[in-house]
C-alpha cells in the first residue's frame, strides 16, 4: 500500500507551482506581486506543514523515500532560506526592472529537485533530483538574457554540469552492475557482506572503488570542491547577484546531505578508501580557495573563492568519519549558508553608478555614508573569518576540535594556518569600507530593516551556538539511528 | 556467446571517446552537445548490459529515465546556445573567454 500523504510537502510545492504558472499568465503586470506573495506563502506553509506533521512524516518506513527527522530539518531549513532569498531577489529585480515571475517558478523546480535529493533512498531518485536541480539552475543563470556574461556563464555551467551528471550516471551504472540494486539499503548490506579488509584485490572491491570515484567526482563538482571548482568563479561572476546568492547557498545544503548519506551510510564500508580522497579534495579546496581569493578585485569572484575554501572546511569535517565530525560538518554547512545569505543579500541591495556592485573598490568609504550598513557588512565578514563571539568561530572550532580528537594534528594545524591566510582578504574589504575615500555614487535599494534584523539574528546565533549545535546533534543522531 | 566484459569495454571506449570529444574540441559548442549525447548513450549501454546480466528490469527502466532527462537537458542546452549566439554572433568555443581572472 503506497501512502501518498508522506510526500505531501512535495505535493504542496508542485500544486502551488502549477497553479501559479497558470495564474501568472492572467495577471496584469501591476498585479504580478500577487503571484510573488502566493509563492512565499506556499513555501512558508510547506515548512509549517513539515514542522507540524513531523511525527507523522517520521513514521514512513518506505525504502525509496525517507521523510525522517534528518530530511525534515534540512527541508525546513531550505524552505526558510529560500523565502529569504526570494525576498532579496524580488527587491533586486524590481529595482532594475527585470522582474519576471518565471524566475521564482524555475527556482521552485530546483527546490523540488533538492527536496527529492534530500529524501531519496534510491540512486534513480537521487539522479532525478540532481537533474531537476541542475536543469533549473542552468536556466536561472541564463535569466539575464541580454548580458553576454550571463549567457557565457550559463554555457560553461551547462557543459560542465552535463559532464558531471554523466560521471554520476557512469558510477551509478557500475554500482548497479556490481550490487544488483539501486536502493541505498541493499547497497549498504552488499558492501557490508563483502569483507573488504580480507580481499582488497577482488574485482568487486576494485569495481566499487571505481564507481565511488566517479560518483565523488560528480558530487564534488556540484559541491565546488577544488580540482572541480573551475566553474564557480565564472558562474558567480557572470550571473546576476541574486542568482549567485541562490547558487552559493541552498544547492550546497542538498549536496551536503547527499555526501553525508552516501559516504557515512551507504559507503561506510569503504571508509578506508574515501577518507583519503576527501582529505585531498578538502586540502586542495582550502589552499586554492584562500590563496587565489587574495588576488581578486571583483567581490563576487572573491566570495566565490571563499566559497571554495569553506567547502574545503566542510569536507575536512566529513573526512574524519566520526559522529562528532559529521555534526561539526553539518554545523559548518548551516553556518556557511546563513552567513552567505547575509553577505550576498546585503550586497544585492547596493547600487554603484546605477549598476549592482561589482568591485571591492566600489564599497570605498561606506562607513562615512552609511555607518549602520558598514557595521552590518563588517559583522558578516568577521563571522566568515571566525572572530570569537560570532557564528563562524564556533563552526571552525568544532571542525578543528573533531580533527584533533581523531589525532589528525597536521591537518588541524593546516586548517588554522589557512584560516589566518583567509582572514586577509576579508579584512581587506573591511579596510576598504572603513578607511578608503568615500564614493558617493553608492546607493541602497531598500530599507535595511530586514537585513539589520537578520544580521542581529546572526550575532545572537553566535552568542548561543547551542541552538545550531543541538539542531545538528539531533539530526545527525537521528540519521544514524534509522 | 559474447562475454560481458566485451560489452563493458565497448561502452567504456564510447565514454572515453565522448570525454575526449568534449575536451579536445576547439571549434563548436554543437559538437560538444553531440559528445554529451554520446556519453549518455554509452551509459545507457552499460545499464542495459547490467540489466540483462542480472535479469533485472531496473536497469532498463533507468535507461528510459536517462533518455527523457537527457532530451530535456539538450533542449535547455540548445536554448542557452541560442541566447549566447544572439549576444555574441558566434558559438565558437574559443570566443567564450570573457570570464577569466
Amino acid at each position: 500500500m503506497i501512502n501518498y500523504l508522506y510526500i505531501f510537502p512535495e505535493i504542496i510545492i508542485t500544486s502551488a507551482l502549477c497553479f501559479i504558472v497558470v495564474l501568472d499568465l492572467f495577471l496584469p503586470s501591476r498585479l504580478k506581486y500577487i503571484s510573488y506573495y502566493l509563492i512565499q506563502f506556499s513555501l512558508l506553509f510547506c515548512a509549517y506543514y513539515i514542522y507540524s506533521h513531523s511525527n507523522y512524516l517520521g513514521s514512513n518506513v518506505s525504502e525509496l523515500y525517507n521523510t525522517g527527522v534528518f530530511s525534515n530539518i534540512f527541508k525546513i531549513f531550505i524552505l526558510l532560506s529560500l523565502t529569504i532569498i526570494f525576498y532579496y531577489t524580488s527587491v533586486f529585480l524590481n529595482y532594475f526592472n527585470i522582474y519576471k515571475t518565471e524566475y521564482f517558478l524555475i527556482t521552485i523546480f530546483g527546490l523540488l529537485g533538492m527536496m527529492i535529493m534530500i529524501s531519496s533512498e534510491n540512486l534513480l531518485l537521487l539522479y532525478l533530483g540532481i537533474e531537476l536541480l541542475s536543469l533549473s539552475l542552468y536556466s536561472v543563470i541564463a535569466f539575464n538574457r541580454n548580458s553576454l556574461f550571463s549567457s557565457e556563464a550559463a554555457v560553461k555551467y551547462y557543459i560542465l554540469g552535463a559532464i558531471s551528471s554523466g560521471f554520476l550516471l557512469f558510477g551509478i551504472s557500475l554500482i548497479y552492475g556490481l550490487t544488483g540494486s539501486l536502493l541505498f539499503n541493499e547497497i549498504f548490506i552488499h558492501i557490508a557482506s563483502l569483507n573488504i579488509s580480507n580481499n582488497i584485490d577482488s574485482v568487486q572491491v576494485i569495481g566499487l572503488l571505481f564507481a565511488l570515484i566517479f560518483i565523488l567526482i560528480s558530487l564534488s563538482f556540484k559541491f565546488g570542491a577544488a580540482p572541480f571548482h573551475m566553474w564557480i568563479p565564472d558562474v558567480y561572476h557572470g550571473s546576476i547577484i541574486t542568482t549567485t546568492l541562490l547558487l552559493s547557498t541552498i544547492p550546497k545544503i542538498a549536496v551536503f546531505v547527499i555526501f553525508i548519506k552516501l559516504l557515512a551510510i551507504v559507503f561506510s564500508g569503504l571508509f578506508l578508501f574515501w577518507s583519503d580522497m576527501i582529505i585531498i579534495l578538502s586540502v586542495l579546496s582550502i589552499l586554492i580557495g584562500n590563496i587565489i581569493a587574495i588576488s581578486q578585485t571583483n567581490i563576487k569572484r572573491m566570495l566565490a573563492y571563499s566559497t571554495i575554501a569553506n567547502i574545503g572546511f566542510i569536507l575536512l569535517g566529513l573526512s574524519v568519519g566520526s559522529v562528532i565530525a559529521y555534526k561539526a560538518a553539518m554545523f559548518y554547512t548551516l553556518t556557511y549558508v546563513i552567513t552567505t545569505i547575509a553577505v550576498f543579500g546585503l550586497l544585492s541591495q547596493l547600487v554603484y553608478k546605477s549598476k549592482p556592485v561589482e568591485n571591492i573598490s566600489d564599497l570605498g568609504g561606506l562607513n562615512s555614508s552609511n555607518p549602520f550598513l558598514a557595521f552590518l557588512l563588517m559583522v558578516i565578514l568577521l563571522s566568515y573569518i571566525g572572530i570569537p563571539p560570532l557564528l563562524g568561530f564556533h563552526a571552525k572550532l568544532f571542525i578543528i576540535q573533531s580533527l584533533v580528537e581523531s589525532n589528525n594534528i597536521p591537518l588541524s594545524i593546516f586548517a588554522v594556518l589557512m584560516t589566518v591566510i583567509g582572514s586577509f582578504y576579508y579584512l581587506r574589504v573591511i579596510k576598504v569600507i572603513y578607511f578608503d575615500e568615500l564614493k558617493d555614487e553608492l546607493l541602497i535599494t531598500s530599507k535595511l530593516y530586514f537585513t539589520g534584523t537578520y544580521v542581529i539574528g546572526l550575532m545572537l546565533l553566535g552568542l548561543f551556538p547551542d541552538i545550531l549545535g543541538q539542531l545538528s546533534q539531533y539530526s545527525i543522531s537521528n540519521l544514524f539511528n534509522t | 556467446m559474447i562475454p560481458m566484459s566485451h560489452y563493458l569495454i565497448v561502452s567504456s571506449i564510447l565514454f572515453s571517446i565522448s570525454l575526449a570529444g568534449i575536451f579536445l574540441n576547439r571549434k563548436n559548442i554543437i559538437i560538444m552537445l553531440m559528445s554529451l549525447e554520446l556519453m549518455f548513450l554509452s551509459i545507457n549501454f552499460n545499464f542495459i548490459i547490467f540489466g540483462n546480466y542480472l535479469n533485472d528490469l531496473t536497469g532498463q527502466i533507468f535507461v528510459f529515465f536517462i533518455l527523457t532527462v537527457v532530451a530535456a537537458e539538450s533542449a535547455i542546452g540548445l536554448a542557452i546556445i541560442v541566447v549566447l549566439y544572439r549576444n555574441k554572433q558566434s558559438i565558437n568555443v574559443q570566443d567564450i573567454a570573457r570570464l577569466k581572472g
